[in-house]
C-alpha cells in the first residue's frame, strides 16, 4: 500500500509518497502555475511513474495548502497548519515550535508534548516577510534569490531596511543602492527586517524549544540566522524543508487508509 | 436545506428581505410622502424618531445593506475621490458615496443601490470618534441642523449610572430640538406604547437566544445576523413582536425535533465583533462543512436591548432608552466588562472556541482581541482565533486565508477533543 500527501502552495506544489510503513518512497517539488488542479495531477503522475508503481496501489491521497480544495483526485484535505506540525514532529519528535515561511504566507505553530497544535498564527493579507518579498528584493538588487542567504553571512556593516511593506521596502533598497551601500549589507538588512516582522508573529504563539523552520524560505540561511538572533534560540532546518507539509499530509493519509473510523474526520 | 448545503436555514428569516426593501423604499420616498428624514450615526434613539413619525437612515445599518449590493465598489471609489482614505470606516465611506450622488442629483449611475434622500437633520451618538466626525462633516455638508448625544466612557457600575442620567438629560433636549424642527408636539404616550413593544420583542428575542443553548443549536448566529434587520427597522412596532414570536415557534419546533442549524454539529463557536456583512452566507457554509456552528456572538447577544429587557419600564421610556445606550457605551469602553460578558456567554452556550473578527477599518472595536483570547483561555481553557476582515470592504478580506485559518482552528479543536478523550 502507498499513500500520497500533496501540498499545493501558491508558488510550489510538493508531493510525498509513503509506503505502508510510513517510509518516504519518493517526493517531488514543482511549480504550481495558474492551474492548481493540473499542477497537482502532474506532480502525482510523476511521483507514481518515478516510483515505478501503479496508480491502483495508491490507497489515499490527502491534499493540503491553499490549493487543497481544488484538486479533484484528492480523497480528503487538511490545512497546512495541521500538516506542517505533523511533518515536523515526524522528522523530530522533540519539536515544539514550527516556523513555516512559504511563497506568500508565513505561519508559526506551537505544539504540545503530544505533537498536537495548541496555537498558531498566520501573516495577514500582505506578502511582507514571505518568499515573494525576498523575490522582489532580489530583483531590485539584481542578484539570484538562491545566493541571498550565503551572501548575507558576509555582511560587515549594519544598515537598516525599516519598512516591511513590499513596495516601500523596494524603494528603500533602491535608495540604499544609489547611496553605494554594499549589496551584501543590504541583503543582511532585508533578512533582519523579515526576522523582525515574523518574530513578532512567532512570539505571539510563544517560542518553545526545539524550534524547526520549514518552507522554501528555510533554505535561506541568512533568514534562519536572523531569526535565531531575533528569537534568541537555535532553529533547526530539515534537509528538505519544502516538503514538510506534504509529508505531514502523507502521514494523515496513512492513518486514514488504515483506520476506517478516521476517514471521515475533519473533512 | 438547499442541495449540497450543510446549513439548515431558518424559514422565518426569509421574511426579512421584503421588510428591509420596504424600509428603504420608505426612506427613498420620505420627502414625497411629506415626512421628515434624519440621517443618524451610532446607537441613537430610534424610538423617539418613531414616536414623532420621523423617518431615519442609520449609518451602520445602511452600510451593512449597501455592502451586499453590486454598486458598493463605486460608492467607495466616489468617497475616496473626495478624500476619504480607505482606512476610514467602510460604513462611512459607503454612505459618503450616497451623499455625493445626492449632491450631484445623480440617481442612476450606480445601479442596484437604493439611494436614501438627503436628510433634513442629522443625529449622532458620540460612541466612536469616527461617528462624531462623520456627523460633524455631514451636518456642514448638507447644511442642516444636528444634534449629537455625548457619552462618558464608563468603567464601573457607578459610572454607568452617571452616564445613564447624563444621556437621559440629553434625550430630553433632543426632544425639544425635534419639536422645534418639526413643529410637532412630542407625544409621550406614543413613546410609551413604542417602548412596550420594544420590551415585548426583546423578551421574546431573548427566549429565542436561550433556545440556542441546546445542542444541536437550532439557530446559528448567521440567522441572528439576518434577524437584526427587523430588530432594527421594525423596532418599537407590533410587527417586530410578531416576527420574534413566529421565529420562536419555529426554533422551538426545531428543539423539540432535534433539528440543528447545521447538518452535523461537532463544535460550538462564539463570534466576537461586527459581522462581515458580505460573507454571511459563505462563512456559514464554510463552518458548517467542518461541523462547526456559531451559537452566540457579542454583537447579537449584547446589543439590541438583549441586556435585561425585563427591566425596561414603558412608563419611563427615556430612562430605559438611556439605559440601553449607556450599556452599549460601557461595553465599547471597558474591555474587561466585555470580557466578563464574553465569558458568561461562553459558559451559558457551551462554547468550544472563539472567533475574534478584527476589522481593518473599525479601529474602535478592533482592540483587545488577543487579550480576550488570553484571559478566556486561562480562565476556561477555551481557545480562540483572530481573523482579519472588514464589515463591508472586500479589499481587506481574503476567502482563502480566512477559510484556512478557520479550518485549521477547527482541526485544532478536533485534535484537542481526541486528546482529551484519550487521556
Ligand atoms: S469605525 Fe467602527 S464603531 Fe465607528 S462607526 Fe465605523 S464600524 Fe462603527
Amino acid at each position: 500500500m502507498f499513500v500520497i500527501g500533496i501540498d499545493i502552495g501558491s508558488l510550489a506544489t510538493k508531493a510525498v509518497l509513503l509506503n505502508g510503513k510510513r517510509e518516504i518512497t519518493g517526493y517531488i517539488v514543482s511549480l504550481t502555475g495558474p492551474d492548481s488542479n493540473k499542477a497537482g495531477q502532474m506532480a502525482i503522475d510523476r511521483l507514481i511513474k518515478d516510483a515505478g508503481i501503479h496508480p491502483e496501489q495508491i490507497a489515499y491521497i490527502l491534499s493540503t495548502g491553499y490549493g487543497r480544495e481544488n484538486i479533484s483526485i484528492s480523497n480528503g484535505q487538511l490545512t497546512e497548519i495541521t500538516c506542517h506540525a505533523r511533518g515536523a514532529v515526524y522528522i523530530d519528535p522533540g519539536v515544539r515550535t514550527v516556523i513555516d515561511i512559504g511563497g506568500q504566507d508565513s505561519k508559526a505553530i506551537s505544539l504540545n508534548d503530544c505533537g498536537d497544535v495548541i496555537k498558531f498564527a498566520m501573516n495577514d493579507k500582505c506578502a511582507a516577510g514571505t518568499g515573494r518579498f525576498l523575490e522582489v528584493m532580489a530583483r531590485a538588487l539584481e542578484i539570484d534569490l538562491q545566493d541571498m542567504g550565503e551572501l548575507s553571512l558576509k555582511s560587515k556593516q549594519r544598515v537598516e531596511v525599516s519598512s516591511m511593506c513590499t513596495v516601500f521596502a523596494e524603494t528603500e533598497v533602491i535608495s540604499l543602492i544609489s547611496r553605494s551601500i554594499d549589496k551584501i549589507d543590504i541583503v543582511a538588512a532585508i533578512h533582519r527586517a523579515i526576522a523582525s516582522r515574523t518574530g513578532n508573529m512567532i512570539e505571539n504563539v510563544g517560542v518553545k524549544s526545539r524550534v524547526m523552520m520549514t518552507g522554501g524560505v528555510a533554505k535561506n540561511i541568512g533568514v534562519v540566522h536572523a531569526l535565531e538572533e531575533r528569537l534568541d534560540c537555535k532553529i533547526s532546518v530539515p534537509q528538505e524543508p519544502q516538503i514538510v507539509g506534504a509529508l505531514g499530509a502523507a502521514m494523515f493519509a496513512v492513518d486514514r487508509a488504515t483506520d476506517e473510523d478516521d476517514k471521515g474526520s475533519i473533512e | 436545506m438547499t442541495a449540497g448545503s450543510y446549513v439548515n436555514r431558518i424559514n422565518t428569516t426569509r421574511e426579512v428581505k421584503p421588510v428591509i426593501a420596504g424600509w428603504y423604499e420608505e426612506l427613498r420616498t420620505a420627502h414625497a410622502d411629506g415626512k421628515f428624514l434624519a440621517w443618524s450615526y451610532g446607537p441613537v434613539p430610534f424610538e423617539i424618531f418613531r414616536a414623532m413619525d420621523i423617518r431615519f437612515e442609520h449609518l451602520e445599518s445602511y452600510g451593512a445593506y449597501l455592502a451586499a449590493r453590486a454598486g458598493q465598489e463605486k460608492l467607495k471609489q466616489l468617497s475616496e475621490s473626495d478624500g476619504y482614505s480607505n482606512d476610514i470606516c467602510s460604513y462611512a465611506r459607503l454612505v459618503r458615496g450616497v451623499a455625493m450622488l445626492n449632491e450631484r442629483g445623480d440617481k442612476s449611475s450606480v445601479p442596484g443601490v437604493l439611494l436614501v434622500e438627503s436628510p433634513d437633520f442629522v443625529v449622532a451618538f458620540r460612541q466612536c470618534p469616527l461617528m462624531a466626525t462623520v456627523y460633524d462633516y455631514q451636518k456642514r455638508l448638507f447644511n442642516v441642523p444636528g444634534f449629537c448625544i455625548d457619552t462618558i466612557p464608563a468603567h464601573s457600575e457607578a459610572e454607568f449610572q452617571e452616564n445613564l442620567l447624563y444621556i437621559r438629560r440629553q434625550l430630553e433636549e433632543l426632544i425639544v430640538f425635534l419639536e422645534d424642527l418639526t413643529k410637532t408636539k412630542f407625544d409621550l404616550d406614543r413613546l410609551r406604547q413604542i417602548m412596550a413593544y420594544v420590551k415585548e420583542a426583546a423578551i421574546v428575542r431573548n427566549l429565542v437566544l436561550d433556545l440556542c443553548k441546546t445542542s444541536p443549536a437550532p439557530m446559528s448566529v448567521f440567522d441572528h445576523f439576518i434577524s437584526l434587520g427587523p430588530a432594527h427597522s421594525q423596532r418599537g412596532k407590533k410587527e417586530s413582536v410578531e416576527y420574534w414570536k413566529r421565529l420562536e415557534t419555529e426554533v422551538k419546533q426545531r428543539v423539540d425535533n432535534g433539528i440543528g442549524a447545521i447538518k452535523n454539529e461537532k463544535f460550538r463557536l462564539y463570534w466576537h465583533n461586527l459581522p462581515i456583512w458580505f460573507k454571511v452566507g459563505r462563512l456559514s457554509e464554510v463552518l458548517a462543512r467542518h461541523g462547526a456552528v456559531l451559537v452566540a456572538a457579542s454583537y447579537t447577544h449584547e446589543l439590541f436591548y438583549s441586556h435585561e429587557p425585563e427591566k425596561i419600564d414603558p412608563e419611563d421610556p427615556l430612562t430605559s432608552i438611556a439605559a440601553e445606550e449607556a450599556w452599549q457605551s460601557w461595553l465599547a469602553a471597558d474591555s474587561l466588562r466585555t470580557t466578563e460578558q464574553v465569558q458568561k456567554e461562553i459558559e451559558d452556550y457551551s462554547i468550544d472556541g472563539m472567533i475574534m473578527c478584527s476589522h481593518r477599518t473599525c479601529q474602535p472595536a478592533d482592540i483587545c482581541e488577543y487579550d480576550i483570547i488570553d484571559i478566556i483561555g486561562r480562565r476556561l481553557g477555551i481557545p480562540g482565533i483572530v481573523i482579519d476582515a472588514d464589515p463591508t470592504d472586500p479589499a481587506f478580506y481574503s476567502d482563502a486565508q480566512t477559510e484556512t485559518r478557520l479550518q485549521a482552528f477547527i482541526e485544532t479543536l478536533e485534535a484537542h477533543k481526541k486528546w482529551a478523550a484519550a487521556s
